[in-house]
């Protein structure tokens, strides 16, 4: 696995994250024969975004057929949008049946990996030992670090606090009053399950999500059997459900009587579930569909009408004492409260980390937002590959089919290493115009003109920087397949560096 | 939004009324990026389809980048005999093409009865410089004649059942589990007749022969209206084309819209990208 030489350990690929990115390019490597990586895990159990949300109701928002590795299928999945502790099962056997356990550092934290220029290596510190690495990937997420809000009093609160990513083992909210933060895909799942145990429960709305119905359902045995018997019916399976998926994206583009069509679906469905005009016309929202991510759930506002609910239409401004005062400067008398509150998906932690040629921060590369060639590699961060990371998200369709497309980006570029003892560094050049090619097509979307804000655009810049403004299809076609052409042709390590 | 807003209006063109719906044309690419001239696409549907309902998905794909038209031309005088009334459209499409996009270079995106109508332009026209043909085919078979006169009896005696029958003869049975008739547009009225006797009696054997421009033909393998032989006998019979096939019944706008978009779009923006008779792979999500 690796070599253990002078102090550090020795590997080809260096993986940092476990989640679905790292031990999906982790069993394709193992597949393909590389023996040499090893992926750490600061968490002690693989699984990303999975391993940590674990709040009651946790379930994925798309289909599971299509949101699992389509070269590791899984035909007993027990519904349409399985529930998250069967989507972090399906992780553990891909680890264990794939044999990539012991290539998998649990407990291990990427401290900073730093370029160093005369190896032609990175350079990798963690909590257990060091490390050198021929190819540094960085599959750490988006949906990792979670983002609670810095609230005044909210230290001292002497009840009971904490995100929903971080929801204590068991922990059980029975006949206390909670606070929900937030109405985002995480809120509208947990809250029914937290109103039928808590006494009494506000729910902190900054603006009202659009919600359409969820449509899940059972798979029987007999479907389930089917789709282990007859090798065809899966693949035709995750090819409907993506193509299906796919069709949401002109509504992005606000294509006429396309987007029309998903906010009628998401209007009938509130008017049909809430009668009260006061409470209607708190949940609706004020900005485009689609600009914000789209929820699905046949149970939230049916939970808000609860007699012991209550939507506090406003953010969540301070605490004082047990008291949550909201920018309404309504207080409510709390025990609990929940942050619903997301991640830092648009300034990723790990940027801070990461240090490439010249000393550069990856941080300060994406000062202005992330930024990537093939939303992959990095101008002045050789054999470098970000999973997950730039432009690489999608607000329609699977991640995970995204993440196979890097994947594969990454293999390719791993096969011509093979070939070369040279760096590969994309050019400035590349980067940039890549970068307009995503300003370009961002610049009609719903993203940016829907009149929101979302966890989709970086906050400063204002550049939609997680999202792939395209079909998810597109990013297959542009970015699937590694072309070494826009590298920098001669990237051998530069001894005599100028420094500034 | 801005680019893929689209517009529509009507207007007479010598012997046929012609609606047309288009997005304004316009790269939505970079400024300042040299981009070669695109051809305007236009699209021609399928019998009794409206030609904006059908293609909205696609217009609203194929207008990112370019212009793109959506077609319904309606000949003011009926004709007796299918095959005269088929001769009757394509001069009528011409005819509106000439009007709405004169002189400019164009590639033919034709459905079912639509792609008849664009094989026939585009054996005699050089300006079509990419052919699109999705669920069409090559020359009636016995199937097709039959299909064609039973369904043309059920329209003749009003039967309430065509309209089942229709939606069962669209849609391949996974749609229609799934979605129900979610997609389907087809008016069953007189146009629509007319279509489908033409699909019973239009053999476009020699228009095919004579089509240069690089075709893709696009095959629909759950159609129980032209079975997919039929467009692979098309493919065949083109002399510079290449193959697609798709996982869906004759209505493949209704079932799988953006799976068809990735194939015209690749194509109308590198016709030559394929060589000649391949047979494309499809995406495996």
């Amino acid at each position: 696995m690796s070599a253990a030489r002078a102090g550090h350990e020795d590997v080809e690929v260096l993986v940092v994250g476990a989640g679905f990115a790292g031990i999906g390019l982790g069993i394709r490597l193992a597949r393909a024969g590389r023996r040499s990586f090893a992926i750490l895990e600061r968490a002690e159990e693989v699984g990303g975004t999975w391993r940590d949300n674990r709040y009651p109701g946790v379930a994925c928002d798309i289909p599971s057929h299509l949101y699992s590795f389509s070269f590791r299928p899984k035909p007993d999945w027990s519904r349409v949008f399985a529930p998250g502790d069967e989507i972090r099962e399906y992780l553990r056997e891909c680890v264990r049946e794939e044999g990539i356990g012991p290539h998998v550092r649990l407990g291990t934290e990427a401290l900073e990996a730093r370029w160093d220029e005369e190896e032609g290596r990175w350079r990798v510190r963690t909590n257990r030992g060091d490390w050198r690495a021929r190819v540094l990937v960085l599959a750490a997420g988006r949906l990792a670090d979670p983002r609670v809000p810095d609230l005044p009093g909210l230290a001292a609160f002497p009840g009971r606090s904490f995100h929903s990513a971080r929801w204590p083992e068991g922990a059980s909210v029975a006949g206390a009053r909670v606070g929900v933060v937030g109405t985002g895909a995480s809120a509208v799942q947990l809250l029914p399950h937290v109103v039928r145990e808590a006494a009494d429960v506000v729910v902190f709305q900054r603006s009202a999500p659009y919600v359409v119905p969820r449509r899940d359902r059972v798979y029987s045995r007999e479907e389930r059997e089917l789709f282990a018997r007859d090798p065809d019916a899966l693949p035709e399976l995750r090819s409907r459900l993506f193509w299906r998926a796919e069709e949401a994206f002109p509504q992005r583009l606000g294509a006429p009587g396309r987007i029309d069509a998903l906010r009628d679906l998401a209007r009938s469905h509130l008017e049909s579930h809430v009668a009260d005009p006061v409470l209607r016309a708190a949940l609706t929202p004020d900005y485009e569909i689609g600009c914000k991510r789209v929820l699905l759930s046949d149970d939230y506002y049916a939970a808000l009408q609860e007699p012991h609910v209550r939507l506090e239409p406003s953010a969540l401004e301070r605490v004082e004492g047990l008291r949550a005062i909201a920018a309404s400067g309504r207080a409510h008398e709390l025990d609990v409260l929940v942050f619903a509150t997301g991640f830092q998906s648009t300034r990723p932690p790990y940027a801070r980390r990461v240090v490439g040629r010249r000393g550069e921060l990856l941080s300060e590369h994406w000062s202005h937002g992330m930024r990537a060639y093939a939303s992959t590699v990095v101008h002045g961060f050789p054999n470098m590959f970000v999973l997950d990371g730039p432009n690489a998200s999608l607000g329609h369709n699977s991640a995970i089919f995204m993440i196979e497309t890097q994947v594969e980006y990454v293999l390719g570029a791993l096969a011509h290493l093979d070939a070369s003892a040279r760096p590969l560094e994309v050019s400035a050049e590349a980067e940039d115009a890549y970068t307009r090619e995503i300003d370009a097509a961002s610049a009609d979307t719903v993203w940016v003109r829907g009149g929101c804000t979302s966890w989709y655009r970086d906050e400063s810049s204002g550049r939609l920087t997680l999202l792939w403004p395209d079909f998810a299809y597109a990013f297959r076609d542009r970015n699937g397949r590694f072309d070494p052409s826009p590298f920098v042709p001669d990237a051998a390590p530069v001894v005599a560096a100028a420094s500034g | 939004m801005g680019r893929v807003d689209v517009r529509a209006w009507s207007l007479a063109v010598e012997g046929a009324t012609v609606r047309s719906t288009e997005t304004p044309s316009g790269p939505a690419e970079a400024e300042g990026e040299a981009r070669p001239a695109e051809p305007v696409v236009v699209l021609l549907p399928d019998a009794g389809m409206r030609a904006h309902e059908e293609f909205s998905f696609l217009l609203t794909v194929l207008g990112r980048r370019r212009r793109a038209i959506a077609l319904d031309v309606e000949p003011i005088e009926r004709a007796e005999e299918a095959v005269d009334a088929f001769a009757r459209l394509v001069r009528a499409t011409r005819g509106a093409i000439d009007a709405i996009a004169p002189a400019a270079p164009v590639a033919l995106v034709g459905h079912g009865l639509g792609a008849a109508v664009a094989t026939a332009i585009a054996a005699d026209e050089g300006r079509v410089v990419a052919l699109v043909l999705v669920a069409g085919w090559l020359a009636p078979s016995e199937r097709t004649r039959v299909l064609a006169r039973a369904w043309t009896t059920l329209h003749e005696e009003g039967s309430a059942a065509l309209a089942d029958l229709d939606a069962l003869l669209l849609l391949g049975a996974p749609h229609l589990e799934e979605r129900g008739r979610e997609g389907l547009s087809r008016t069953l009225d007189v146009r629509a007749r007319d279509g489908i006797a033409m699909l019973g009696c239009v053999d476009l054997r020699a228009a095919a022969d004579r089509v240069r421009a690089p075709a893709l033909v696009v095959g629909c393998a759950r159609d129980a209206i032209v079975p997919e032989a039929e467009s692979r006998a098309l493919f065949a019979a083109i002399a510079d084309s290449r193959y697609a096939r798709v996982d869906s019944g004759h209505a493949v706008l209704a079932e799988r819209p953006a799976e068809l978009g990735r194939l015209v779009e690749e194509f109308v923006r590198c016709p030559e990208g394929r060589r000649a008779g391949a047979v494309l792979e499809g995406m495996r999500p």
